[in-house]
């Protein structure tokens, strides 16, 4: 079961309800075989760690591989200039030029080149950890170099290493970016279930509807979450009805949230209308997975 | 000297385009020939990604030794055009291709 935790807005609340509703579910679920995986994909931010801790189980440098140009080798044909779908290479009739940044590493130059002049090379992306918080509570966070453009491809091997190292018999939930772009369509692709954390307010409410567009475009089953509820107006709670998405839980705006959340605390264990919450959206998610 | 122009319309008396990679198209001029071309930008100018560095390769294809814009050229850009050599001159707006012509040739 992988569950993905987005949301148009940034800012509404999918790392306080990530971090919140895993280890919930983890302390449901003491004594039982059911366990726990928390992977934060938000790769360029990653913040769901300043919320957990724990022993760390291993870590390791992320690479992707880009062309390099081999000049002795080339013979200034012109061909990968002219297959580039993303324009990262440059052909300037002496020379070649590799833009990495541009580059989305699909080989298409270097397998198509006919005198082998674009091998491919690693290319440092960032760092991944793996931490230990109980038995049954794991948590997995990438961490994007400053100054590295693109995000998606080491949200994908982040996910890999989830993939790879939890099997089925553990609940992964994935803490995804923000926004309707590429990173976050490669955080949700694969999850059985999305959830969108939204506030209820018309920014809320704007970009909701952009989110639930994409997830409508990926065949995506969503469910909502209303972060703060309690401010702004009811128009999130119509737009749900009118669209037939359940919204399974309603986390109070309370002074006292904030002041945990400040402290890098966990809201549900202090203050119980969250708990209940949590209860509410524990609820919400096995009754759509019955269903 | 071949001299390259990022215009809005064909012709001397085209505006000057402030963009680069994104302008509509591109003048050049060959001082030898006295010859005016143009190409087009429109399908270039549509990418998401990566205009700057087309634009640029136009400009080592046809071998401009001097490139004018209305506005900047970007950084992927001008490290490129650097790379072939040519000269470039910058912010050329409000001006007709002729009158950028002029007033780059006055400050020679």
């Amino acid at each position: 079961m992988q569950i993905a935790i987005a949301s148009g807005k940034g800012g509404t609340g999918k790392t306080t309800l990530s971090v919140n509703l895993s280890t919930f579910l983890a302390e449901k679920f003491k004594g039982t075989d059911q366990k726990v995986v928390l992977t934060d994909l938000d790769v360029e931010e990653p913040n769901s760690g300043l919320f957990l801790d724990g022993n760390l189980v291993h870590k390791e440098e992320q690479f992707r591989r880009v062309p390099e140009w081999d000049e002795e080798a080339c013979t200034l044909c012109k061909r990968c200039a002219k297959i580039c779908e993303f324009n990262a290479l440059a052909f300037l009739g002496i020379s070649v030029v590799v833009f990495p940044e541009l580059c989305h590493s699909c080989y298409a130059c270097s397998d198509l080149c006919p005198e082998n002049a674009l091998p491919m090379k690693y290319s440092r992306m960032g760092d991944l950890k793996h931490i230990s918080l109980s038995e049954n509570l794991h948590f997995v966070e990438s961490r994007l170099d400053i100054g590295i453009e693109q995000a998606t491809p080491l949200i994908n091997q982040t996910k890999q290493y989830t993939k790879g190292h939890f099997d089925n018999s553990w609940i992964s939930i994935l803490d995804a970016p923000p926004g309707t772009s590429c990173p976050v369509m490669e955080a949700v692709k694969d999850s059985d279930l999305v959830i969108l954390v939204t506030e209820p307010t018309p920014f809320g409410l704007h970009d909701l509807k952009l989110a639930v567009e994409t997830m409508e475009e990926l065949n995506k089953k969503t469910l909502v979450v209303i972060n703060k509820h309690g401010i702004g107006n009811s128009d999130v709670e119509q737009y749900c009805a009118e669209k037939n998405i359940p919204v399974i839980g309603r986390i109070p705006h309370l002074r006292k949230a904030a002041e945990v959340y400040s402290k890098g605390e966990l809201m549900f264990q202090q203050i119980p209308e969250i708990r209940t919450e949590m209860e509410n959206i524990y609820n919400g998610i096995t009754s759509w997975i019955k269903a | 000297m071949k001299v390259l122009f990022s215009a809005k319309s064909e012709g001397w008396n085209a505006p000057m385009d402030d963009r680069f990679g994104r302008a509509e198209g591109f003048t050049l001029y060959n001082e030898e020939t006295d010859e005016l071309t143009w190409h087009s930008n429109q399908e270039n100018k549509q990418a998401e990604h990566g205009v700057g560095i087309q634009a640029a390769q136009l400009v080592a294809m046809l071998q401009a030794n001097v490139v004018i814009t209305g506005g900047n050229f970007g950084p992927k850009a001008s490290s490129l055009i650097q790379k072939t050599g040519a000269e470039m001159i910058e912010d050329m707006n409000n001006m007709s291709v002729k009158q950028a012509y002029e007033s780059y040739k006055s400050k020679q």
